[in-house]
């Protein structure tokens, strides 16, 4: 055995049992840019340090320096090396781009991405995953004619991907989702393939979920729904516990659902600004939500998925809006300045919402900047370990 | 560079290539008892976005959007209100103390 594979061997090591500290707390942050070409904006963050990669290659988006375009970022975090995946949408040219994590880190646009959606029409605006990353729900949220909005499609992409070969990306068909209309968000629960789909619909006031059949498309009638008033976003932790988003009044609603995707509606708890987009802590002991203003809100979430209001959060921006954010794997809250270029972080808890750990711009070129945003524990993207050597 | 430079705003949707809905323009005029409000900060919500700006001297914002129908906030120092329309031309009365 050669001082080479030794070293190789001990740093393997190192990282397996002992593991980094530094690199188990290392997020990885995904971002729009809200900006034609309409970008991927990515960094790290450790510690209290933010460092931003190279932006990577979009398409269009009607976002502008005072427009927040409503485009999503969510990441899919693989077990197997090379298969973590980050969905993006852009409402401009109504297409998905869809870029894989290499096994060394690196970020790339998948051949064909971006994806075309829909022609007639348009206005994409959520993504969700499948939980084993197996398929991509796309709802056309705006379309014309107007017959067509009110059938709101859901568009289902399915996706293999074998580590070190090749990833595939096929249109499987479209639902429609009866009784939903204008589909605001989307969120899978369940394990494997999931076994619902969670869909918001804000010109129909409600939540609906769909089981998903064994084509992974959803079935057109809804196991439950729920009213909820302007529905917007929503997020299901894998408790069951649900937050979502009363758009016309500073609202959330708090709800759970079940495996056979009953939903039942629990507490409404009141926002600094009228609800857009919000995040749920993966132990679902968390929630926030953005807003119409440049506040965001943070509850508490017990056991019976009640909420419980804990403070809220304004960045100070006037000419800004808070709407998007995202909690890591730690319980860490990345909020998107939008028109501001801006990207904060927060260690919150129950007690409270804390001071901002990290305050950076991106590096993106406009303060159009950043729409919606999704985040990783670096350690949840498994990535190819670099050999370390001694000369 | 800050929206409020901008004075007379104006939110371009810039590139709608395939959206079949074509982007109507529609002026925003927030008064107060019948007189223009300047530099008056405006939320306004649509379908497809939402927006946020400040009135020019005519107590102006235009916005371009898709949808049929916008909500709009408008609030100066302590005034404020509030309207949904579906016009090209929607006129928000603020009330309280605008200073």
């Amino acid at each position: 055995m050669n001082a080479r594979l030794l070293a190789t061997l001990a740093w393997s090591l190192a990282t397996a049992l002992i593991g980094s500290a530094a690199s188990a707390q290392q997020t990885q942050v995904y971002a729009d840019a809200n900006d034609s070409p309409d970008r991927l904006i990515n960094a790290s963050f450790a510690g209290a340090t933010m460092t931003y990669g190279t932006e990577i290659a979009g398409s269009s988006t009607t976002g502008t320096a005072a427009t927040l375009a409503f485009n999503q970022v969510r990441v899919f975090k693989s077990n197997a090396p090379g298969c973590s995946l980050i969905a993006q949408t852009h409402n401009g040219g109504n297409t998905v781009s869809l870029y894989v994590i290499t096994a060394s880190g690196a970020i790339f646009q998948l051949p064909g991405s971006p994806f075309f959606i829909f022609g007639a029409g348009g206005g994409l605006q959520s993504v969700a995953w499948a939980p084993d990353g197996g398929a991509l729900y796309v709802p056309i949220s705006l379309a014309t004619p107007a017959s067509e909005e009110q059938s709101a499609r859901m568009v289902t992409f399915t996706i293999t991907c074998t580590v070190g070969g090749a990833i595939t990306v096929t249109n499987s068909g479209t639902a429609v989702l009866t009784g939903i209309d204008l589909p605001r968000d989307v969120e899978v629960i369940g394990t494997g393939i999931g076994s619902h789909l969670c869909v918001t619909g804000t010109n129909s006031n409600n939540l609906g979920c769909f089981a998903i059949a064994a084509t992974r498309l959803p079935v057109t009638t809804a196991a439950s729904t729920i009213t909820v008033a302007n529905a917007r976003g929503m997020r299901i932790a894998p408790n069951g516990c649900g937050v979502a988003g009363v758009g016309n009044a500073t609202t959330v609603q708090g709800f759970k659902v079940n495996a056979s995707g009953i939903l039942t509606a629990t507490n409404s708890a009141t926002t600094a600004t009228m609800p857009r987009y919000g995040a749920i802590a993966a132990d679902g002991s968390l929630a926030a939500f953005g807003g119409l203003g440049n506040q965001f809100t943070l509850f508490s979430v017990d056991a019976s998925c009640n909420l419980t209001l804990v403070g809220s959060n304004a960045n100070g921006i006037a000419g800004s809006l808070v709407e998007y954010l995202a909690f890591d794997g730690v319980n860490r809250l990345f909020v998107s300045d939008s028109l501001a270029n801006q990207i904060r972080v927060f260690a919150p808890t129950a007690g409270g919402i804390g001071a901002a750990l990290s305050t950076t711009n991106t590096n993106h070129g406009t303060t159009n900047a950043p729409s919606g945003i999704d985040v990783a524990l670096l350690t949840s993207l498994p990535v190819e370990l670099m050999e370390y050597s001694i000369d | 560079m800050r929206v409020k430079a901008v004075g007379f705003l104006i939110l371009l949707a810039l590139s709608l290539p395939v959206m079949a809905a074509a982007p109507r323009t529609v002026t925003i005029v927030v008064e107060q008892n019948g007189a223009p409000v300047a530099d008056a900060r405006v939320f306004i919500a649509a379908d497809e976005m939402d927006a946020v700006g400040y009135t020019d001297a005519q107590g102006r914002v235009i916005v371009t959007t898709i949808s049929a129908r916008i909500s709009v906030v408008a609030e100066k120092g302590g005034a404020r209100g509030s309207i949904v329309g579906t016009a090209e031309l929607v006129t928000v009365k603020v009330s309280g103390d605008a200073k």
